[in-house]
């Protein structure tokens, strides 16, 4: 059995270890046509690449 | 955004607890993004700024939708959290091995939605985000020690969550 700080700093170095290495999870295929709705209220990112309201070009943004 | 965007939701995800709030808070994230694009786009420290404003946005999500009373009652220290006594506990020298890098991912996912708010999202603060403890004592409105006691549990309880889904 461990001592209890060193069981501590095992457990925290370990986790840090096993967390830190994890892979990203992959974004739900929505959120890039949601964000796109929101900032120009309309094109989408495949197709559009018209300037929104304030001139900039949400399609940018998607392929950023 | 392609290039952020699983980063954006992974984070986001962490923190909150379902997926739909997580993907709620990534378009918030990136309309952020948009309305700061002409500076975004070409800075090298663009990845940081989402993972910051994510963070915040995640906080904030959670102060804003669980009602509030409760959410900072579970932060508030107690007499019992105060307390320095820690569980002994036998580590071992890996975790979840046998598992591939996603069947681990999904693992740690699901063993982290199963923390309290309390304990997750210091957690996640100091072993993704790579906040201090005294950072997220302050961004948490609680003590220093709330914080260590609360990762400490949090550890604690996540630790045989892991060992037996790893478990051959």
């Amino acid at each position: 059995m461990n001592e209890p700080n060193e069981a501590q700093q095992r457990l925290e170095r370990l986790l840090d270890r096993t967390l830190r290495e994890l892979p990203l999870r992959q974004a739900p295929a929505t959120l890039e046509s949601r964000v796109l709705a929101n900032c120009s209220g309309a094109p989408r990112c495949r197709g559009g690449g018209t300037a929104s309201r304030t001139g900039r070009r949400p399609r940018a943004l998607c392929s950023w | 955004m392609r290039a952020y965007q699983d980063m954006v939701f992974s984070t986001a995800a962490r923190m909150a607890r379902d997926d739909a709030q997580a993907e709620d808070i990534s378009q918030e994230v990136f309309i952020k993004a948009y309305e700061n694009f002409a500076h975004l786009r070409s800075s090298p420290t663009a990845g940081g700024w989402l993972k910051t404003v994510t963070t915040n946005l995640t906080l904030n999500h959670l102060t804003r939708y669980r009602r509030r009373w409760r959410l900072f009652s579970e932060m508030k220290p107690s007499a019992d959290d105060e307390e320095s006594s820690e569980p002994e506990l036998p580590v071992p020298d890996t975790l979840l091995a046998d598992l591939n890098a996603e069947q681990q991912r999904a693992v740690i996912d699901d063993s982290l939605r199963r923390l309290p708010a309390h304990q997750r999202i210091p957690l996640v603060l100091y072993h993704f985000e790579d906040l201090s403890y005294q950072e997220i004592a302050s961004r948490l409105h609680v003590s220093l020690a709330k914080v260590k006691t609360d990762i400490s549990r949090a550890r604690a309880a996540l630790l045989p969550m892991l060992q037996s889904s790893g478990a051959p």
